[in-house]
């Protein structure tokens, strides 16, 4: 009889780069390197796991942003573009290191991968991944939840609760769009959590939510559980803490796992270690280099001389580093269980992006992972939230402190002297936006004499969401890829504000609101403006609705 | 931008605007002991108060107050001090000496005489507390049942129903809730009294005072105020409760995040999401490498078949082929294979290249 559970909570996100108006776009291969190496990938673990039987569990966030570029028909075109000339290449390559044994089994597997990925993507999904996690979610294995609508670091956007609110709504709005149900939990991006932002999660439906291990350690009064146990904030949602044991096993520079000598070298690719003629074809077409996602070495060390991949070793480790991962999990609950009153359980949150993207070997150790606790032990069990809150729907209430898993723990890594500048134009933004909803909220109705105004006011909206993803600030930060940051708040505000004025001077611009739709469509056909409304507008319907009536009657 | 303007006008990288003409202060949290201000008063507004204040000894400053467990109406704040600002500059980090504090701030004007004219208020904020809380009451809430609960044992009657929702009582003689180090066993067969939603709303509002007053959390909030000021001074009574609690965090995380805050920081990592630690590996100063390739190339009929060994090669459509290669150390033989198209004629080239082995003179 198992002792504990462990919910491992895979974070899938992508901020929404998509660019019509250029034929190649350097940032959209975010999205395509992450389906080949990591999205697919992982369906591929999922797959391999439920067509033999073993019973796993995994939750994971699949934010709206990721969701509406997954389901974009020009995205979807583009990355087969993409897994084409890859294929392309790493048949050139298979013909270049024939003579070259340890290279030559490196080409082929990469060719074999390029080609399976297609095949995946384009006649097992038709083009849409996120009917692959649906699959699964609806067998029981995933717990898919929602997450905000572009990613916005909710402590840093209060300011305007209502753009905290559009962000819940508009976020579990398209969720219920994407997968068909209302989603039971939520990913509240970067972790960051402020006291009483529950209540937004509360009032549409969430039962619970995942928060940093402090956010729960300093919770008001004093956890009990540590956080071992999940806490209902006063609102009644349920913030369950991140384990950092297991967290830093995983992430940890020193003595993480992804970082042994015998995975994969994420920084030697051969879009920048072959010679140039050779390379052009696939890279920028501009002649800059970048990744391809074909790389032959492995960490080796902490060198600048990095010896061949070996798949074999490389997976050997990651079966290794599986059975370690389960072990000291074991550990940890059977010394937790003997203090605790009930069945402790250990959250491991980690961005998905880094298992397969980053960490090459990553899906294969989930694999691993998932078997071995199926097989070799019976003292914790895989779990989801949810189904922890069926087995405990009673838990101790406290108010979680705010908190995020970024440096430091609070909000400093999106906001400090390199992008603190953002904020101001986003919350007049978001303020400007709840105005133009509630004074032009008769336009919203339907009514085919205000439909221009009602896409300005729509789209509007679409420019602020975008405006306020979390990822602008992070790519300042982090210094890379800085002016492409910048232009999209710019961009995004800009726009944003021309359509403010144009609203209110009623002189609005037809061809160039076209164009905008066009370009920055995340969400479309979605009545976005009514999420910021203070009062929902069917009520107002149904009063007029009533009054119709009433005269009618008269 | 005109109406006339279409697509072909499209503006491609907008400048955003210095000012948005309104006075305005906000407050951002940014850690326990830190928080970021920014203002804005366009030239208006500065005419305005100079022609209302009339002298130009005035300094703009920025009043702090701490609303702390406060209903604030402009003056009865706990206590407020002014940071003295360039109104030029846009916004500052201020370091505050402690946390778990509400804030909130007037952007004004102090004469010369010390009198303050306030122009524009912020928003409300209340910073992160920085370790574990000192209120130790349990309260348990069931959400399959919609109700709440409280687990601790021996709450036998009515009466006593009131401690899980008065700190001060429970500070007084209730061993049951009163915490003992280690985790706490508890039963769950024992007794359990559902509280009602408006007791718990009445507990946090006593907590959370600001809550209430922002968003009408309950009804009755003076009273409510009152109570809530009772509490924050019995908040201090209990501090036996966190020694034990850090006995009992051994072998869970609360150690280590007592130490140093949140678990991306204990990995010793400066960012957060996946790329740290790759970000080390990385390390790249001086290097010197050198590769090599073969390039073979060579031309026959369009319609002819050329083989290297077994494998077929793929001729362009002038019969012109190029071949590359990866030239590691060692011999590489290349017997080449031309059939005719009408399969009569088969011609054969046959030679090797030979790499010496490489040597790295450090």
């Amino acid at each position: 009889m198992h002792k504990g559970y462990l919910a491992l909570v895979l974070h899938a996100h992508l901020p929404f780069v998509r660019h019509p108006e250029e034929d190649y776009f350097l940032e959209e291969n975010w999205l395509f390197e992450a389906i080949t190496e990591t999205y697919i990938p992982l369906l591929e673990v999922f797959d391999n796991l439920y067509n033999d039987s073993v019973g796993f569990k995994v939750t994971m966030s699949i934010t709206p942003p990721l969701a509406c570029m997954l389901k974009d028909p020009l995205l979807q075109e583009r990355y087969l573009r993409h897994i084409n000339k890859l294929i392309e290449l790493s048949e050139k390559e298979l013909q270049r290191t024939q003579y070259d044994s340890l290279y030559h089994g490196l080409a082929a597997k990469y060719n074999h991968k390029f080609e399976r990925a297609k095949q995946i993507f384009s006649e097992k999904y038709k083009n849409d991944l996120t009917l692959g996690f649906k699959y699964f979610q609806d067998k029981g294995c995933l717990e898919i939840i929602a997450s905000c609508a572009t990613h916005g670091f909710l402590p840093n956007l209060r300011v305007n609760e209502s753009s905290v609110k559009a962000q819940v709504e508009i976020g579990i709005n398209n969720y219920i769009k994407t997968f068909g149900k209302k989603p039971k939990g939520f990913w509240l991006p970067e972790c960051g959590y402020y006291p009483r932002v529950d209540e937004f999660l509360k009032n549409a439906g969430i039962k619970y939510f995942f928060i940093d291990s402090h956010g729960i350690m300093h919770a008001d009064p004093v956890p009990r559980y540590g956080v071992y146990a999940p806490l209902y904030c006063p609102s009644g949602v349920a913030a369950f803490g991140r384990d950092w044991e297991s967290s830093k096993q995983v992430w940890s520079a020193s003595e993480g796992y992804p970082g042994d000598v015998d995975y994969r070298e994420y920084y030697r690719d051969i879009g920048f270690e072959l010679e140039y003629d050779y390379i052009k074809p696939y890279i920028h077409p501009m002649g800059l280099r970048v990744n391809t996602g074909i790389k032959y070495w492995r960490i080796t060390g902490k060198t600048e001389y990095k010896e061949v991949y070996r798949p074999d070793w490389a997976r050997e480790k990651a079966a290794q580093h599986a059975g370690n991962f389960m072990f000291n999990r074991e550990k940890q609950i059977e010394h937790l269980s003997y203090h605790l009153d009930r069945k402790p359980i250990i959250i491991s949150p980690y961005d998905a992006e880094l298992f397969g993207h980053w960490w090459y070997e990553g899906p294969m150790w989930l694999e691993f992972l998932a078997r071995k606790m199926f097989y070799d032990q019976q003292t914790i069990k895989m779990i989801t939230p949810s189904e922890y809150l069926e087995e405990y729907p009673t838990n101790q209430m406290s108010m979680p402190s705010q908190s995020s898993w970024g440096y430091k723990g609070y909000s400093e890594f999106w906001l400090e002297g390199c992008n603190d500048w953002i904020y101001k134009h986003m919350h007049v933004a978001g303020e400007r936006m709840a105005t133009l909803a509630n004074k032009y909220k008769e336009c919203l109705n339907g009514n085919p004499k205000h439909k221009i105004i009602k896409r300005a006011l729509n789209q509007a909206a679409r420019e602020l969401l975008l405006a306020e993803s979390s990822d602008w600030p992070f790519i300042m930060k982090t210094g890379t890829m800085v002016p492409y940051a910048n232009k999209r708040i710019n961009n995004h505000i800009g726009r944003f504000n021309q359509l403010f004025e144009e609203i209110n001077s009623g002189n609005i611009n037809k061809d160039w609101l076209t164009e905008v739709e066009k370009r920055d469509n995340i969400f479309e056909k979605v009545n976005l403006a009514e999420f910021y409304l203070s009062k929902p507008l069917h009520e107002k319907e149904n009063i007029k609705e009533n009054n119709r009536k009433k005269s009618c009657d008269c | 931008m005109t109406k006339s303007s279409t697509a072909q006008h499209f503006i491609e990288n907008y400048s955003l605007p210095e000012s948005y003409g309104t006075a305005r202060l906000a407050l951002l949290v940014r850690a326990p002991n830190s928080i970021y201000i920014y203002w804005e008063l366009p030239e208006h507004s500065r005419r305005d108060n100079n022609e209302k204040i009339r002298t130009n000894d005035s300094r703009y400053v920025i009043r702090m107050y701490d609303v702390t467990l406060v209903d604030f109406n402009g003056s009865n704040a706990n206590h407020y001090f002014d940071i003295e600002i360039d109104i030029n500059s846009k916004g500052w980090y201020v370091e505050l000496w402690s946390d778990c504090v509400t804030y909130c701030a007037e952007l004004g004007v102090r004469t010369n005489h010390g009198s303050f004219i306030p122009i524009v208020r912020s928003n409300y904020i209340t910073t992160p507390r920085r370790s574990f809380s000192d209120r130790a009451d349990m309260i348990w809430m069931n959400q399959e049942q919609k109700a709440f609960v409280s687990p601790a044992e021996n709450i036998p009657s009515k009466e006593e129903r009131e401690v899980v929702v008065d700190r001060k009582d429970l500070k007084a003689d209730k061993p049951t809730v009163a915490p003992t180090p280690g985790y706490q066993r508890l039963s769950r067969s024992h007794n359990r009294l559902p509280l009602s939603v408006e007791e718990i709303k009445a507990y946090y509002a006593k907590l959370y005072p600001l809550f209430a007053r922002i968003k009408g959390l309950l009804n009755g909030k003076s009273a409510l105020l009152k109570n809530g000021m009772k509490l924050e001074k019995s908040a201090e009574e209990s501090p036996d409760y966190c020694g034990s609690y850090k006995k009992y965090s051994i072998g869970s995380s609360a150690e280590m995040i007592e130490k140093v805050g949140a678990s991306e920081n204990i990995a010793g990592n400066n960012q957060s999401a996946s790329e740290q630690q790759f970000i080390n590996l990385k390390g790249r100063s001086f290097y010197f490498e050198i590769g090599a390739e073969l390039i073979v190339y060579g031309r026959t009929e369009p319609n002819a078949i050329v083989k290297l060994g077994d494998n077929v090669i793929k001729l362009r459509a002038d019969g012109t082929f190029t071949l590359r290669f990866a030239l590691p150390d060692g011999k590489i033989p290349l017997d080449f294979k031309a059939i005719s198209g009408d399969k009569v004629e088969i011609r054969a080239i046959s030679t090797s290249v030979e790499r010496e082995k490489t040597r790295y003179n450090p």
